[in-house]
């Protein structure tokens, strides 16, 4: 069972390439399951077809810890079971104390089946604090992978996360396997990205171009391999797929100081 | 070297620095400890928290309030009672504790709707109450639960309530003096001012600093309305919550721990103008002292020196009796802070024990200053956070004959056979007042003499019972080596007072204070 974590800056594209990958990867037969790191619970509506199941969280808050796996885990695309840790409204609470919790809840219910080929974590934003850090801590994902664009806050972002990584690195087992540029159409924009994987000691392990077809497919509440599979775009996720099953370049990754990321980011002309 | 390093902390040398021994003719400036530092890792320190202190130590003596934890359970359970700061109004504050009692769902969804409902059930629980307060705890801070936001909407939905919000999660500072600190300047932040007091007195003062330890409170009050003296309000034992609001009005603030409470002393001089005068209600010649520069700051000196007297003269012959029997006898003064410097000096002149040692938990350095400055006794330890191995080595070499404490290293004193006063809580108090003091010593002397520390270790499975370990009391072990005058003596005396002290002032009536009272009320008039 190999266990991925998806980090990025928010609004990047976290959620839809990880379901559009679950997808690809269903494609190839693996057996996955996805577990939402999010409040806003939205992290399996694509593979599951709308939020149809209730988060984790809901159901400990309602019937305390007496949750029935079947409640909170569905099977949606090609097998893939999904499921969304949930958390408080925004403003009050504690939601990474939420993911540590729901995390714990998830291992007790035995939602970790042995035959599993895939579980990826769909984690909010930046690693805020320790609960969000939870996928990659006590040996449970091992991978990670950066969700990035060609614009300075997403690296900027992408830089940040890999000092979190860090810190967990060399304590555990958790390695970078590199970053997925989702792409915002910014010119010269793989160069860039490729230039930053390459100061952090990883890779750009594939380039997404940007597609209307992505957002066609998310308004029917769909992948798009599920939605419109012969698209040239669902192509670009099977790739991504097909790469990262591959993979076998794992590396602790080395952040830059700030002022390197800007001589990379001048070199490209991005912050002329 | 005056430094000392306990063999149980070699393991520990930062501790070192946290030990001073006073040596012959060595100034206070040779060495100091270091204190009100962070807890060294390691050393199990006896230490509080300060949530407990702001609860525990100055928060819940206010009388007329509901005191409510907002976390877990726990947190409430161990500030819950076990200090006996008593009140005239059959102790409600002591007698129910409240808490939300906050779980795992509530720390992930936020726990302000428990806080809510909390507050909402416990007003409807107790009608008559109508002022509470709420202590934030470690997990609700870290969450960011917006106390003061709760609190004004209940205030909106429930206009004849008021409700104070006392900041001070147990991680926010390095013991309990932090709590002391933080509830003071929110007090003096969101209350004082918001009610006025009535006025019935040319003389009125706030009683600060004082948390009415089995009465402790009404006894001192007992001087002051003797003298005609109005008590606007008392930080905070036996006090009222609104009278509390109404500090801003008082002429002097009489201090009395200065290490919980100078903080709200010092910003009421610069907010309102109000002098701080800090007394002493320990010891004859100390509150003696007191109650005089109280009268010379009136004008009314002689009221003072009335009570003095009439007071020295009734009490006087009783504590002597106990001096006689306390002489020379050995006595580590382990309190929390304050204590160490009110008691140091007096004990040794007035009771006639030596100290031996003298150690604080969350004093800072300005306390040991005083401490060991009025510590008459040579190779006195003075030592900052003790451990309970430091402690017990202290009490083997130092052999202390009896140690003021409190219940914690108090505990496992007894079990190497030192007596020990509980220094907090008291054991038969009040210890303040003239009557007060005499009652302390004779704890102290019941103390020492008791026959039970050898009989603990007689072993009546198989140790032979003899004469010498069977029957013995306690002026058998203490009048063996007193001269036959002392003995015989009638001009002094052993304790008269009744078991109860304190509850017959609450009926008495004050003739300076009545005249004081009809002159207001003709001048408002």
């Amino acid at each position: 069972m190999r266990q991925v974590a998806i980090y990025g800056k928010g609004g990047i594209g976290k959620s839809t390439t990880t379901q559009n990958l679950a997808a690809g990867l269903a494609e190839m037969k693996k057996k996955i399951m996805i577990v939402g790191c999010d409040p806003k619970a939205d992290s399996t509506r694509l593979v599951l077809g709308g939020l149809v199941q209730k988060t984790v969280l809901d159901t400990l808050r309602e019937n305390g810890e007496d949750v029935k796996l079947d409640a909170v885990l569905k099977e949606g695309y090609g097998d893939i079971k999904g499921v969304e840790s949930g958390g408080p409204e925004p403003g009050v609470g504690c939601a990474g104390r939420g993911i540590i919790t729901s995390i714990g809840l998830l291992e007790r219910l035995g939602a970790y089946d042995e035959d599993l080929d895939y579980v990826f974590y769909d984690v909010l934003g930046d690693v805020v604090c320790g609960g969000f850090a939870m996928p990659i801590r006590e040996g449970k994902a091992k991978e990670i992978y950066i969700v990035c664009s060609g614009e300075m806050m997403a690296l900027y972002a992408a830089n940040n996360i890999c000092k979190g990584i860090t810190k967990y690195a060399q304590r555990g087992g958790v390695r970078l396997g590199g970053l997925i540029c989702n792409s915002r159409k910014v010119e010269g924009e793989a160069e860039l990205v490729a230039a930053v994987a390459k100061e952090i000691g990883t890779q750009m392990i594939h380039f997404v171009p940007r597609d209307k077809a992505v957002t066609r497919a998310e308004i029917n509440k769909k992948t798009v391999i599920d939605y419109s599979p012969e698209e040239k775009q669902a192509d670009e996720y099977r790739a991504l797929a097909q790469k990262i099953d591959d993979n076998d370049m794992f590396v602790i990754p080395k952040p830059m100081k700030i002022e390197k990321l800007e001589e990379i980011l001048r070199e490209h002309g991005i912050l002329d | 070297m005056p430094y000392h390093l306990f063999k149980v902390s070699e393991c520990i040398p930062e501790r070192e620095k946290h030990v001073v021994e006073k040596g012959k003719d060595e100034e206070i400036t040779d060495a100091l400890p270091l204190g009100y530092l962070n807890t060294i890792p390691g050393t199990l320190s006896e230490r509080g928290c300060v949530y407990c202190g702001a609860k525990h130590v100055i928060g819940t003596p206010m009388k007329d309030v509901i005191h409510m934890s907002h976390g877990p359970i726990g947190c409430t359970y161990d500030t819950w009672q076990t200090k006996r700061y008593i009140s005239d109004n059959d102790n409600f504050q002591i007698k129910y504790t409240f808490a939300t009692d906050v779980k795992e769902s509530n720390v992930i969804f936020g726990a302000n709707e428990l806080l809510k409902d909390n507050i909402i059930a416990a007003f409807k629980a107790f009608p008559e109450i109508k002022r509470l307060t709420i202590y934030q705890t470690c997990g609700t801070a870290l969450i960011g639960d917006d106390l003061e936001s709760i609190a004004k909407e209940v205030m909106d939905e429930m206009p004849e309530v008021d409700i104070f919000v006392c900041n001070a999660p147990g991680f926010a500072g390095p013991s309990q003096s932090g709590g002391h600190h933080k509830i003071n300047i929110a007090w003096v932040e969101n209350k004082v001012g918001t009610h006025e007091p009535k006025i019935t007195s040319d003389y009125t003062i706030n009683y600060v600093g004082e948390y009415n330890i089995q009465g402790d409170q009404e006894v001192m009050q007992d001087y002051f309305k003797r003298m005609g003296i109005q008590i606007i309000s008392t930080f905070t034992g036996n006090g009222s919550y609104d009278d509390l609001r109404g500090m801003h009005r008082a002429k002097l603030n009489v201090l009395e721990c200065a290490r919980s409470a100078e903080y709200i002393c010092n910003e009421l001089r610069k907010r309102y103008g109000i002098p701080r005068m800090d007394i002493d209600g320990f010891g004859f010649k100390p509150l003696s002292d007191s109650l005089r520069k109280i009268g010379i700051f009136f004008g009314i000196e002689e009221r003072a020196e009335a009570i003095v007297k009439e007071e020295t003269a009734r009490w006087k012959p009783e504590l002597d009796w106990y001096k006689e029997r306390l002489k020379g006898k050995r006595v580590c003064l382990w309190p929390g802070g304050s204590k160490l410097w009110h008691w140091a000096h007096v004990i040794h002149e007035e009771m006639g024990v030596e100290v031996v040692s003298v150690y604080t938990k969350f004093g800072h350095q300005g306390d040991m200053e005083k401490g060991i400055s009025r510590c008459d006794c040579e190779g006195a330890l003075a030592i900052d956070d003790p451990n309970e191995l430091e402690s017990l080595e202290a009490m083997e070499t130092l052999k202390p004959d009896v140690i003021f404490t409190g219940k914690r290293p108090g505990e496992y004193a007894k079990k190497i056979g030192v007596p020990y006063i509980n220094a907090h809580a008291y054991h038969n108090g009040p210890y303040k007042g003239f009557e007060g003091w005499v009652r302390f010593a004779r704890d102290i002397y019941n103390a020492i003499y008791s026959p039970v520390h050898e009989l603990s270790f007689v072993d009546i499975t198989k140790d032979e019972i003899t004469e010498e370990n069977s029957f013995v009391t306690r002026r058998m072990k203490s009048d063996i080596n007193l001269s036959k005058e002392i003995v015989d003596s009638t001009s002094i005396r052993e304790y008269t007072g009744n078991f109860d002290c304190v509850s017959h002032l609450r009926e008495k009536s004050y003739p300076y204070l009545e005249e004081q009272i009809e002159k207001h009320k003709q001048m408002a008039e």
